[in-house]
């Protein structure tokens, strides 16, 4: 299965913000999406999930050779700043999930056996979720994303505000379920991308690119991708 | 001094006309045929510096006409023996006491004041004085020609007509200097309004000028005239200190930095009711699935926003029910008080807009529900987002329509007071009306809600077809209040309306909403 843009063109009045972008992403993988600031990382999610217009272009799944229309429930999209609904508790939302999602969840476990694949303690569970801590919503938002098995995971800057183990609980999630999936995740810490990511592909002016690592040691690779961007600014 | 007075104006222009561009930007059709890069087009640049300039220039003398006509016109309907120029002065003479307290601009707060002294750290006294000149220069020019043409209709001397926009004027150098005394007393800044103590003052003097000449009460007019005369030399005294006061720059941080807090204070305030209206009774639970589950904990929870006014509401309404059919048992007045509430059903329909709780219910649907599962992608297929609209739907007509029943039954009462089966027909219309427009009311928030979601994802209500399409309604319902209109006519036109608006509504939901309902930047 690949992901696969074609001409993906977004502007806000006469601003290019995706530039006619060809690209495809490969099933198994996770890609670090980097750009500077405003370089349209936030405005590509949200044309992929479908919350903004394309100006032109084609967003498609490719399998066996066949290309399909993306589905709402092809997608999940974790946000930096957790949302979720406050007035319920943690085990009632997911509740509401597993019903509501219940034609395409393959294999579904009980709730507890949820949270437990997340470290969400036991007393933690029947709390309303307007008292739960921001690591514990980006968890809680993480796992119902992944429950339902989207085939394209989109993780706007997911870890950035999360403490140190928190962040490495939910990077391990990442690398166990990235099987069967395409993963983009967008950030600003490099050492992260580098870290978690399979390719690291670069937006910049408005076009996506990789930057491949070859031979390189991190040290090298992380050089790489900043004199790509500096590139940018150069540019 | 010329440079700070150049500013200040360019200042103002270039926030009100971002302002108007803005509004422009935003309206549907208009957007489309506006150049992409607004503010770089000389064409609408022009267009709207004549806009901002007739909006300047009008806005001189719109007031002070809706002021003298409006006003004291107003008031001269209310006595039949006071002579005008009794009537005139006294009147006068309150509401510039009145707008002495509460309409002052010397250290008010407006944003393009943050602009100029924050930002562009322009001379905090030339500005600040500036600025309060050219508002006394405007009540200037926009009283005199208003006070002499009616002051002179109304049989007063033309020298005094002549004084009066400088009593005015002057009256405000007392107020300001007022403020700089205050605030190297106490280190506030008590602009005008700004107390709880104006304000009753400014009701008071309300009050006063309104009652008196319903009591045909009026002031000997030499009095009144020596009061008005007197704000000049006393104004001009006071206008010394506003002009040797040195700390502007202090005086306008503090002015700035006390508004921001109170703003802050409001918008938390604001955010927290609702935040807070979320019940932490976790005990309440429902054994519905899916969407109705949702819905179920979502309504339980917020009790105390949607339930609890409601019934509190439909308490009243009984009890009303009950104290006005004892009152009439004992002291009569059956007929004439049917014969008066046969045309005043119009008027109620302002009073169930008001009590609607749709605005309260969308407002805690966005913030503590869909600003965060909008997110979700799917609560935005188009099934779940039109079955949970039918859901949502019938929920807030419950919650509405059971004060709505209780209000209608006191009105029904009202109206069957005769006894007579005409009556009885009547009052039968007027619970069925009262019950439509709440259903009406309540498919309308929902509706507004679901086509033009008003918030954006700061949870800011930012969107101008939602303020217009809800701004209009608002008025329609406001004019319609003083219509007199016969009880049948009113009942069945309103009742075929309800249920063509509800199915006209419910259409464009079917056919836009999964569109439409969504996070907004």
């Amino acid at each position: 299965m690949r992901l696969v843009i074609e001409g993906l063109t977004k502007n806000f009045d006469k601003k290019e913000v995706l530039r006619g972008i060809n690209f495809s992403f490969e099933e198994g993988k996770i890609y670090g999406l980097l750009g500077r600031n405003g370089a349209g990382k936030t405005t590509f999610f949200n044309c992929v999930n479908k919350d903004m217009p394309v100006t032109s272009g084609i967003i498609s799944f490719e399998e066996d050779g066949q290309k399909k229309e993306l589905e709402p429930d092809d997608i999940g999209y974790v946000l930096s700043v957790p949302t979720v609904p406050e007035f319920l508790t943690g085990r009632e939302f997911l509740k509401f999930f597993l019903e509501i999602n219940k034609d395409r969840i393959e294999n579904p476990k009980t709730i507890d056996e949820y949270f437990d694949s997340v470290s969400i303690l036991e007393e933690d569970r029947d709390k309303l979720l307007k008292d739960y801590s921001h690591g514990m919503k980006n968890k809680l938002q993480m796992l119902v994303n992944i429950i339902a098995n989207p085939k394209l995971l989109l993780l706007d800057e997911p870890l950035t505000t999360l403490d140190v183990v928190v962040a490495e609980e939910m990077k391990q999630i990442l690398r166990d379920i990235k099987p069967g999936r395409i993963t983009i995740f967008s950030t600003h810490l490099m050492d992260l991308a580098v870290d978690l990511c399979d390719e690291i592909v670069l937006l910049h002016h408005g076009e996506l690119e990789v930057v491949a690592k070859e031979n390189l040691d991190d040290k090298g690779f992380k050089e790489r991708i900043i004199a790509a961007l500096k590139e940018e600014q150069d540019a | 001094m010329l440079k700070t007075l150049k500013m200040m104006f360019a200042l103002r222009k270039a926030y009100k006309s971002n302002s108007i561009l803005y509004v422009l930007r935003q309206l549907p059709l208009i957007k489309n045929i506006l150049p992409t890069a607004l503010s770089q087009s000389r064409v609408l640049n022009v267009i709207v510096t004549i806009i901002f300039a007739i909006w300047e220039i009008g806005a001189i003398f719109i007031g002070k006409i809706i002021y003298y006509f409006g006003a004291i016109g107003y008031l001269r309907t209310m006595s039949d023996n006071l002579s005008n120029e009794v009537l005139f002065c006294q009147s006068l003479l309150f509401l510039t006491a009145i707008g002495l307290f509460l309409n002052v601009s010397f250290l008010d707060y407006r944003k393009d004041k943050v602009y100029a002294i924050n930002i562009f750290k322009l001379n905090a006294k030339e500005y600040t004085l500036i600025d309060f000149g050219y508002s006394l220069f405007k009540i200037i020019v926009g009283t005199l020609p208003v006070a002499i043409y009616m002051g002179l209709a109304w049989g007063l001397p033309l020298w005094f007509l002549i004084a009066v926009p400088f009593c005015v004027a002057c009256g405000k150098f007392i107020y300001a200097s007022y403020v700089l005394a205050t605030y190297e007393r106490t280190g506030v800044v008590t602009y005008a309004g700004k107390s709880l103590l104006s304000w009753f003052g400014a009701i008071a003097l309300g009050f006063a000028v309104f009652l008196m000449p319903v009591f045909e009460y009026g002031l000997p007019k030499e009095i009144c005239m020596a009061a008005l005369l007197l704000l000049i030399p006393v104004g001009l005294v006071c206008s010394v200190k506003v002009f040797t006061y040195k700390n502007y720059l202090a005086i306008n941080k503090s002015m700035l930095s006390q508004m921001d807090i109170v703003m802050k204070k409001a918008r938390k305030r604001q955010d927290n009711q609702v935040s807070d209206s979320i019940s932490a009774d976790t005990f309440e639970t429902s054994n519905k699935k899916g969407f109705e589950f949702f819905n179920e904990l979502f309504v339980k929870r917020h009790k105390k926003l949607l339930w609890k006014p409601a019934i509190n509401l439909t308490i009243v309404m009984l009890a009303m029910t009950v104290v006005v059919n004892v009152l009439f048992t004992f002291f009569g007045g059956r007929e004439e008080c049917a014969r008066i509430f046969d045309k005043m059903i119009p008027y109620f329909s302002f009073v169930v807009f008001t009590l609607n709780r749709g605005g309260a219910y969308t407002k805690a649907l966005f913030l503590n529900c869909d600003h965060s599962m909008l997110t979700f992608s799917f609560y935005k297929k188009r099934s779940n987002v039109l079955k949970l609209f039918v859901i949502r739907l019938r929920e807030i007509v419950k919650v509405n329509l059971l004060p709505a029943f209780a209000m209608g039954l006191l009105l029904a009462f009202l109206v069957y007071l005769p006894g007579d089966p005409e009556a009885l027909k009547k009052s039968l219309l007027v619970l069925f009306v009262i019950m439509a427009e709440s259903i009406l009311f309540s498919v309308h928030y929902l509706v507004l809600y679901y086509l033009l979601q008003p918030y954006n994802v700061n949870t800011e209500v930012r969107s101008v077809p939602y303020s217009i399409a809800f701004g209009a309604s608002y008025i329609l319902i406001y004019i319609l209040m003083f219509q007199r209109i016969p009880l049948e006519t009113f009942g069945f036109a309103c009742l075929g309306f309800c249920a063509v608006y509800t199915v006209i509504a419910s259409l464009l939901v079917y056919r836009f909403a999964p569109q439409t309902f969504k996070l907004k930047n």
